[in-house]
């Protein structure tokens, strides 16, 4: 965890401090922590005391949370100018999961009295927080329909969806979700077993509609996919076996 | 918006040309011509806020949804041209 050089430039993506001035965004980053963090790396652990407001500069961090019948779940993947662990600081309480870094990553952080006294003094940042986290009520109303109503087809599909949304990557032969991803992330990020996953995307990959790495997932046929997860007339499939 | 290799970097023509072509990204589309909305709306086609519209082209999502490709290019001029 070597401390950086703050930068002003590394904050500009972050939807925290949008709409800022640059004289702003400079005392901004003199109150930031700039580290790096290695792979593999626990940034905060679940139940710890929230005491530090982070955000990811480059690199992306897995929120996992792990339930009393020790049953794991992915909340949420961090990707770069996102933030995360502010709402906990926030409730004055303590993190509601584990922060794990990926990939190797850059990271900055703040004391939560800092964070404090940069909002009263820039109301801007605590009206962009208000909107961040009220997108991440939206998603996560969105997922809970999702586990309560829809086949595990369904929320495979749309788990995969949301990755696309967040780090696809357009390729040769398809749409790749650009991180290391295993079929045991994507039963945590759906609620349900290794098992049931993989028997999912072998029947994907038997129709040619994604096709997986051991640790890469990349869409073949987009479109298909959207209807699954959709529920639309399934496309024809002249080419299945 | 960062392009990363192998992503598609957004066609050349898009600031001029007045009406959409098989070959532009349907996110584009999208943004740029929103009076083009409820065409895909009136097709079943779930393009709009997919997340798949910044990867797909116009030519694509026809094939996919079994449209002829023209045909709704000709709607969607229309649909433009109504607006303005």
């Amino acid at each position: 965890m070597t401390p950086l050089a703050p930068d002003p430039a590394s904050l500009r993506g972050l939807r925290l401090f949008s709409g800022l001035d640059a004289a702003a965004l400079a005392e901004i980053v003199r109150s930031a922590h700039t580290r790096r963090i290695g792979k593999g790396t626990t940034i905060f652990s679940q139940g710890d005391r929230a005491a530090l407001c982070h955000a990811l500069i480059d690199g992306r961090v897995k929120i996992v949370q792990t339930g009393a019948d020790g049953q794991q779940l992915v909340v949420r993947y961090i990707g770069a100018g996102e933030m995360f662990g502010t709402a906990a600081v926030f409730s004055g309480g303590i993190y509601p999961a584990d922060a794990l870094a990926m990939v190797d990553c850059v990271g900055v952080h703040w004391t939560a009295a800092t964070m404090g006294e940069l909002m009263e003094r820039y109301p801007r940042i605590a009206l962009n927080a208000l909107d961040i986290v009220g997108r991440r009520l939206q998603e996560v109303q969105t997922r809970l329909r999702e586990l309560s109503t829809e086949r595990v087809e369904r929320r495979v599909a749309h788990a995969l969806l949301r990755l696309v949304r967040q780090a696809g990557r357009r390729v040769g032969n398809g749409v790749e979700i650009d991180f290391p991803l295993s079929r045991q992330d994507i039963a945590e990020m759906t609620g349900t077993t290794l098992h049931t996953v993989s028997r999912i995307l072998s029947g994907w990959e038997g129709q040619g509609i994604v096709e997986g790495g051991r640790q890469q997932v990349t869409i073949r046929q987009p479109h298909a996919l959207v209807a699954i997860a959709e529920d639309l007339p399934r496309p024809e499939t002249p080419e299945e076996k | 918006m960062r392009y990363g290799a192998g992503m598609i970097a957004p066609p050349s023509h898009r600031a001029t040309a007045a009406l959409p072509s098989s070959s532009d990204l349907v996110e584009d589309v999208l943004e740029r011509w929103p009076s083009t909305i409820p065409v895909f709306l009136k097709h079943r086609m779930a393009c709009p806020g997919c997340p798949m519209a910044r990867f797909q082209t116009i030519a694509e999502v026809a094939d996919d949804y079994g449209l002829d490709a023209d045909a709704l290019l000709g709607e969607f001029a229309q649909a433009i041209a109504a607006e303005e």
